[in-house]
């Protein structure tokens, strides 16, 4: 753990207001870039962030620094996504979903043609069409630059699976790009 | 080289994680199929590295900052409803072990002047005041933990 964190938890458990509030401020976009990927819906991810730091706040006294803070923010970040997914009715069909006669387009090919915004959307679509264990991985890896030794820490998982999984979910991702 | 074997290295390659040896490069160099999905894999790479996130809004960390706030006076809240139940149960306790006492007092009175009799009502007072001391220590030991939860909670609190 770093020191800013570690000062930054010691002040809090002395319930220190304005230190959690700088913590908050430091790790918020992690937190809710993360759930918003997995959620999209900007609105739920902002109660659901919320629920994350009141769930930090709450675990801070019981918070050994064994991990990183990251670390252990990205695995509340989980629980919450996966309670939040449980809460939740069953899947509706998404909007991404391609016409089973779409032609096959190559992704990122004709991005001259219709413009960055166009390959964003594609991207963001068939990441919400990753399987959720998936996405998780590949938007804290990409999106929110969490490391695999940190992912493996978080996951509980040997750092040689944490990779192995990113690859078949890049790979699916590349498929669901293609479709 | 088989394309299922360059397929497996694809993701790693495209990611810059490992490097392409003699074979794998000689087979990407015959291989259509396989030189595309490199191809495909690398622009996913670029996309995935560029790809925006929305930032929290910026009044977010107030909001979080608010609903603690929120929280911590809910969970007073109910140390102080819980606090005044046993404040009430140990007053009603006490009350009820007054009642019969006043009881046994009256008795006294009431059977007056011998003191034989007084004797005998003093021994049957006592006789009736062990049960009582029971509700007593129950009583005490109740607002022993009513006193004990608002210490707690107090010093929680300053936490």
């Amino acid at each position: 753990m770093d020191v800013e964190d570690r000062e930054l938890i010691e002040r809090c458990r002395t319930g220190d207001d304005t230190a959690f509030g700088q913590l908050v401020d430091r790790y918020k976009d992690l937190v809710f870039g993360l759930i918003y990927r997995m959620v999209a819906d900007r609105s739920l991810a902002e109660d659901l962030a919320q629920d994350v730091f009141l769930k930090v706040h709450r675990g801070i006294p019981y918070f050994r620094g064994e991990a990183r803070l990251s670390t252990w923010i990205f695995r509340i970040v989980q629980n919450v996504c996966v309670q939040a997914r449980s809460r939740r009715p069953a899947d509706e069909p998404l909007e991404g979903t391609p016409r089973p006669d779409a032609p096959v387009r190559e992704f990122g090919a004709d991005d001259q043609a219709f413009g960055a915004v166009e390959t964003r959307d594609r991207l963001s679509k068939a990441l919400s069409r990753l399987p959720e264990n998936y996405r998780m991985l590949v938007v804290a890896h990409y999106l929110r630059g969490v490391q695999y030794d940190a992912l493996a820490e978080a996951l509980n998982l040997p750092l040689g699976t944490v990779k192995t999984h990113l690859y078949r979910a890049k790979r699916r991702l590349r498929e669901l790009l293609e479709e | 080289m088989s394309c299922s074997d360059v397929l497996d290295l694809i993701e790693p390659i495209a990611a810059g994680e490992l490097r392409a040896d003699e074979a794998v490069r000689a087979h990407l160099e015959s291989c259509v199929t396989c030189a595309a999905a490199l191809a495909a894999a690398q622009r996913l790479e670029s996309a995935l590295k560029g790809m925006e996130i929305p930032p929290a809004p910026a009044a977010f960390t107030g909001m979080v900052l608010q609903r603690i706030r929120r929280d911590r006076w809910q969970s007073e809240q109910n140390v102080d409803r819980l606090f005044n139940l046993a404040i009430v149960a140990a007053v009603l306790l006490m009350a009820g072990g007054i009642a019969a006492m006043l009881n046994i007092g009256g008795l006294v009175t009431i059977t007056g002047s011998a003191l034989s009799l007084l004797r005998d009502s003093m021994r049957e007072g006592v006789h009736q005041a062990v049960p009582t001391v029971a509700t007593y220590v129950a009583a005490a030991g109740l607002l022993a933990s009513a006193l004990g939860m608002w210490w707690w909670a107090e010093r929680r609190l300053m936490i």
